[in-house]
């Protein structure tokens, strides 16, 4: 009887031997270990047949051979599921070139995308954004602004009137200036973007809908030079980190004194080209100390504070950044347009 | 402006090349749109901005140069006209309306002979782009780009009463101008009459039937000062646009008046044959007399940003012309005539900053804080433009001129009466949009016409309406898409941009901004929209917005070749259903039970209404009701449908049981076998 479980054991090493998957291995596992026809099951069941002196002993033997079989099934096991699991990688391994599953992939509009853009660079400066509507009074679009009746200086301002002249399509973003400093007392500063209106005919540079952008500093004590230093920041945040500008006197209405301001070159650095007409400036900018017949229009104390503003056009600092040939593609809202601007 | 470098040279000496004089006349405020060089001269093109009527000419350019340079005018010499001939008469100048007219200086002169101007008058002309005539007109032309004076000359043969008087027009009175329009005046309009009628419009242009012929010997030369926004007022009434109107109504100087005279005067004897000149008539019943302007030291530093303690400010202000006294804090300044820009103290802080040079004031950074300014709807508004972006939607910009009857077939829920512009660029779109959906659906067709095969746009935008005395600007949320949403892959079908898909970025929408009472409910009497394919979206009562597939009829009408899927929200009143009181719910702490129902119903009962039916009943257990399949085929008969609708089950205090469960789901299962006839499966 030792003998036959020594050619059990035999017989289990080599049969181990020939396992190589998980079925096997069941088979394997049953043939030895089944409750029923387990062929160590079968060597227990024999146990009856041998006298009482001897059966504690053998039952050990068989005990201990049952717990070697069982401990080498375990590393069997083991050693087939890994064998599985090599066998499973290579059958689902990806050609990772492939591509992904994509994502639908939206734009914000371009003009707003820069509109957003100057708003985040004074907005870490401090400044509130402002509202006003875009159907406005003659008061708050020329009269609060200095703009005298019949004056020339609306002729720059080809103007839109609605209601027989009682309204208007705001030319500028300024009346928010008014609007503001009527309701807000100082100190304050401003920056309001938005939509504005000139009867200018459509064409490649020109089109009677555009955006602007509005700045307003007041408060005791501000100086052509803080509006100077204001400009600066802001040139070399949103075009180039060594932007310089250049300030030339100039005439608006409503400040005194008045500036174009010009940023140097984005594209050329300062050294001329087809961009800056060879001049190595772009000009970007009107700006200017608040007038004081502004200030009176808002009953703000003129000789107490003193301010500046600014203004831009958004539309232009976009289609100089981007190079964009006609001012029209940004109505005309064709998606390959639109999908190259997806930065933001 | 055209400068002449030639011309300048006659008064002041210059060293600088004309580049130089282009580049500090920028810097001075005059920016210089060209240079152009000619055989034998260069012309400097200036952009003269229009507070600064003074440097419409050369010698407001010289004026200009001489205080930047510290070098000296050489003024044209002060014209003592020639007494060794013979006098003519004095010729009769009166003004009758002294606000309209301050001055008006005259001369007679006789013996004219009108001839071709000799060459270098000619030349001169010529080379700032001015075509010669003959000798007086070239005269007065010179003048006026010499000195920016506008002068006239009138035949005084042709004058009746041989006299001018400056006076309103009388009601009805006409004229017939000198390029031949016959012109209807009214009593707002400044007039120069001889006797009987208007033979000028004052500072515009003169009548054609005193005007100077070949034959005219005897003149009557007119130099005056009109008053600015009436000669403007005028010339856009009458739709004129003139040199002298130009210079008018931006402020001719009311000292050069004589002297341009004179100056054209001595021209005309010397150039024009003249033979005899009058005493020169100065009618002046206004005597200009310069404001005094109190100039601050301490002011120029603090708006400036520049310590004032060193300038040589009255120096400065003496070679721009100005008369200046020290006063206790600082100076009383007087401006000369030509600088009409000039009334204030800023205004003289300007000529000093831009003397001194903009670019050598510093730059500063200071801080200055800012009371908060408040703003509608700010943040809602950002937070819609990034979750539609982030869907993957394409933000729009569309032109908010509109044409009525076009988009009416497009018009949703005008806010007020249409805004109507009293001059539009283009007479077909007089109106301000009332709507979204019109531009939206231009972008889309503008895209199908360039062979994009899928599409999806947004826009967020104020529309317009007039209510009342005043207008309303709210702002509306357009969406618009056909084509594929996301394209076929290698790895899973295409999706299509169509109703449901639109749709879940709408609840996606109301979802991101917490709007939590946001409903949708079957669309019947939407034109625009495809009957059966568009909703109402609702907040309680009111419409808030429509989605749906736009009307086939009208998308053919288009011309769209495509199915074209839309969505419009009044974004304010979406915005009023944000729940902005929402807080904290306790989490749920033991697990929740579902139990799915599976049946068929008449193809009419909606999912919402099978929905609401169960959670009319009030289970307290019941958590969410949820749709996790519909089915219409071959094995179901046409008109009824099979859904498969998931109750999901939670008790806050203790885990249900299955059997609990199954009696919830069975409740929920009879009231729907009830009320709709559902055959359960
Ligand atoms: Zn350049």
């Amino acid at each position: 009887m030792r003998d036959d479980l020594a050619r059990i054991m035999d017989g289990f090493e080599t049969e181990c031997g020939a396992v190589s998957d998980e079925a096997a291995y069941g088979l394997l596992r049953e043939r030895y270990l089944s409750r029923e026809k387990g062929l160590l099951t079968l060597q227990l069941k024999r146990l009856r047949d041998l006298p009482p002196a001897e059966r504690p002993a053998f039952g050990q033997e068989v005990n201990q051979l049952k717990a070697a079989i069982e401990t080498r099934l375990e590393a069997l096991a083991q050693q087939v599921r890994l064998a599985a699991y090599q066998g499973r990688l290579e059958k689902e391994r990806l050609d990772v070139t492939l591509p992904g599953f994509p994502v639908a992939r939206g734009t914000l509009h371009p003009i707003k995308q820069v509109e957003a853009e100057i708003c985040g660079i004074f907005e870490r400066m401090g400044y509130v954004i402002a509202e006003g509507p875009e159907i406005e009074t003659d008061f708050f679009n020329f009269g609060a602004l200095n703009f005298p009746p019949d004056h020339p200086a609306r002729d720059a301002q080809d103007t839109f009137f609605i209601g027989g002249g009682s309204f208007l399509l705001r030319t500028h973003t300024s009346p928010v200036q008014i609007r503001t400093m009527q309701t807000v007392a100082p100190p304050l500063k401003v920056i309001a973007p938005g939509k504005v209106y000139r009867k200018d005919t459509p064409d490649a540079t020109h089109f009677p809908i555009f955006h602007q952008i509005e700045g307003l500093v007041v408060d005791e004590g501000v100086s052509l030079a803080d509006l100077k230093g204001t400009l600066e920041h802001f040139a070399r945040e949103c075009f180039a980190a060594d932007a310089r500008i250049r300030l030339r006197p100039s005439f608006f209405p409503f400040v005194e004194p008045g500036a174009e301001v010009d940023v140097s070159c984005f594209f050329c650095g300062g050294s001329g080209c087809r961009i800056c007409k060879g001049s190595g400036w772009i000009e970007i900018l009107g700006a200017g100390m608040v007038h004081p017949n502004v200030f009176d229009a808002c009953g703000v104390d003129s000789e107490r504070y003193t301010g500046f503003a600014f203004g831009m056009g958004i539309d232009r600092v976009a289609i100089l950044r981007y190079g964009v040939p006609d001012i029209r593609m940004f109505w005309e809202n064709d998606v390959r347009f639109l999908n190259q601007f997806h930065r933001f | 402006m055209k400068i002449s470098c030639n011309w300048m040279a006659d008064l002041i000496a210059l060293d600088e090349p004309p580049d130089r004089l282009a580049a500090d006349l920028s810097m001075l405020g005059l920016p210089v749109d060209a240079v152009e060089r000619l055989p034998n001269d260069t012309l400097i093109e200036i952009d003269v901005t229009a507070n600064r009527p003074d440097c419409l000419s050369h010698l407001g350019i010289a004026r200009e140069l001489s205080a930047l340079y510290h070098e000296p005018l050489r003024l044209p010499a002060p014209a003592a006209l020639d007494a060794g001939r013979d006098a003519a008469p004095t010729p009769a100048i009166a003004i009758e309306d002294p606000d309209l007219c301050a001055r008006f200086c005259g001369v007679r002169i006789t013996g004219v002979r009108v001839a071709p101007s000799p060459q270098w008058l000619q030349d001169r002309l010529l080379a700032v782009g001015q075509r010669p005539i003959n000798n007086l007109v070239d005269i007065t032309n010179y003048i006026l780009l010499e000195l920016g004076h506008p002068l006239h000359a009138y035949d005084f043969g042709k004058l009746a009463g041989g006299c001018l008087i400056a006076r309103r027009a009388r009601p009805g009175e006409t004229i017939q101008t000198l390029d031949g329009r016959i012109r209807a005046l009214t009593p707002e309009m400044l007039v120069i009459a001889d006797a009987g009628q208007p033979v000028g419009i004052a500072g515009v242009m003169g009548g054609a039937a005193s005007e100077v012929a070949d034959t005219t010997t005897d003149i009557l030369l007119e130099s005056a000062w009109f008053q600015p926004a009436s000669v403007r007022r005028t010339a856009r009434a009458l739709e004129m646009r003139t040199e002298a109107s130009y210079r008018f109504e931006r402020g001719a100087d009311v000292a050069m008046a004589p002297i341009a005279l004179q100056r054209a005067a001595r021209l005309i004897l010397e150039l024009a044959g003249g033979a005899a000149v009058s005493p020169v008539v100065d009618v002046c019943p206004r005597p200009w007399s310069p404001p005094a302007i109190a100039l601050r030291r301490e002011r120029i530093g603090r708006l400036v940003g520049i310590s004032a303690a060193g300038l040589p400010v009255g120096a400065m202000l003496r070679r721009l012309g100005f008369e200046v006294e020290a006063a206790p804090d600082g100076w009383l300044v007087r401006p000369p005539a030509h600088r009409v820009d000039v009334s204030l103290e800023v205004d003289l802080i300007e000529e000093i900053a831009r003397l001194h040079g903009y670019d050598r004031i510093p730059s500063t950074l200071p801080l200055h804080p800012s009371r908060p300014v408040s703003r509608r709807l700010a943040g809602e508004k950002a937070a819609a433009r990034q979750f539609l972006k982030e869907s993957g939607l394409q933000e729009i910009l569309t032109p908010n001129f509109a044409s009525l009857p076009r988009d009416a077939d497009l018009l949703w829920a005008p806010d007020g009466e249409p805004v109507r512009v009293d001059n539009p660029l283009d007479e077909g779109e007089p109106f301000l949009r009332q709507g979204l959906l019109p531009g939206m659906v231009a972008a889309l067709k503008f895209n199908e016409n360039n062979y994009n095969a899928d599409v999806r746009l947004f826009e967020v935008a104020a529309v317009y309406g007039r209510r009342g005395d005043g207008h309303v600007e709210p702002v509306r949320l357009a969406l618009g898409a056909y084509g594929q949403w996301l394209p076929a892959h290698w790895s899973a079908a295409g999706v299509p941009a169509d109703f449901v898909r639109l749709k879940g970025v709408v609840e996606g929408l109301c979802d991101r901004l917490n709007v939590p009472a946001a409903a949708f409910d079957e669309a019947g009497d939407a034109a625009f929209l495809q009957p059966g394919a568009a909703a109402w979206i609702r907040l309680g009562d009111e419409v808030v917005g429509y989605i749906g597939q736009l009307n086939e009829l009208l998308a053919q009408k288009l011309k769209f070749k495509r199915k074209v899927f839309v969505a419009e929200l009044l974004f304010e009143r979406l915005a009023a259903g944000i729940d902005r009181a929402f807080a904290f719910r306790t989490l749920p702490r033991y697990p929740f039970v579902d139990r799915d129902m599976s049946f068929v119903v008449d193809i009419g009962i909606s999912f919402s209404t099978i929905k609401m039916s169960v959670i009319e009943l009030k289970m307290p257990e019941l958590a969410e009701v949820k749709l996790v399949d519909l089915y219409r085929g071959a094995d179901i008969p046409p008109d009824r449908k099979a859904m498969n609708v998931r109750l999901v089950f939670q008790h806050p205090e203790r885990t249900l049981t299955d059997e609990e469960a199954d009696r919830l789901r069975e409740r929920a299962a009879a009231s729907l076998r009830k009320r709709f006839q559902a055959q359960f499966r």
